[in-house]
């Protein structure tokens, strides 16, 4: 029997969405009482190329006692500069969306030291972009 | 004051982070904005709020 959203889950969304208007967000249960979300047309800046990406994560019922992690962007990002995108990037991976997998690099940024009162969903998200920004 | 100054201040008034933590200013609806550097010097106003978080690691 498949669960509703969790309601810390469905805050969560709430977060990003309210973050990240403006922005299309997908959202599919994942049935366990968490969810996938999938924000469309983020902007990564001019290392990458495309500098544009859907970004998508799983929010799953442990939250917020579990780290949201990984993250995945649209599979054929790379860098502008024409180097090789290396660990924690890793290439050939598939965000595993009920609705259908999709084709993606996944960003293995892990929060070892998360306080699930501050590291929320979309604290995690921002500090992710940033590090993949920053590279 | 910088991004550095503010994280100490923080601390100093027994704020439960740390230093090499990471910065970001919220607005009125409690969005995030963009992390402040360490070395960025922002003007501060009444009720500016903050979010500071542990850095994250590759795995």
């Amino acid at each position: 029997m498949s669960e509703a959203i969790k309601l810390e889950v469905t805050e969560a969304i709430n977060e990003v969405r309210s973050s990240f208007s403006g922005h299309q967000v997908d959202i599919e249960p994942d049935d366990q009482g968490g969810a996938f979300v999938r924000i469309h047309e983020v902007d990564l800046g001019p290392t990458y190329k495309p500098s544009e990406t859907w970004v998508g994560f799983q929010i799953t019922f442990q939250y917020p006692f579990a780290d949201v992690y990984p993250h995945y962007i649209r599979h054929d990002i790379a860098r502008a500069d024409g180097k090789a995108l290396v660990t924690p990037f890793n290439h050939n991976q598939t965000f595993a969306l009920p609705s259908g997998g999709v084709s993606a690099v996944m960003v293995s940024r892990s929060s070892k030291r998360r306080d699930p009162v501050t590291d929320t969903a979309v604290v995690k998200l921002a500090k992710v972009l940033d590090w993949i920004r920053s590279q | 004051m910088s991004g550095l100054e503010i994280k100490q201040a923080a601390i100093d008034q027994k704020v439960k982070i740390e230093i090499g933590f990471v910065l970001y200013p919220l607005d009125k609806d409690g969005n995030l904005g963009a992390a402040i550097p360490d070395n960025k010097v922002v003007l501060l106003h009444d009720c500016d709020a903050f979010r500071c978080v542990a850095p994250d690691d590759n795995s």
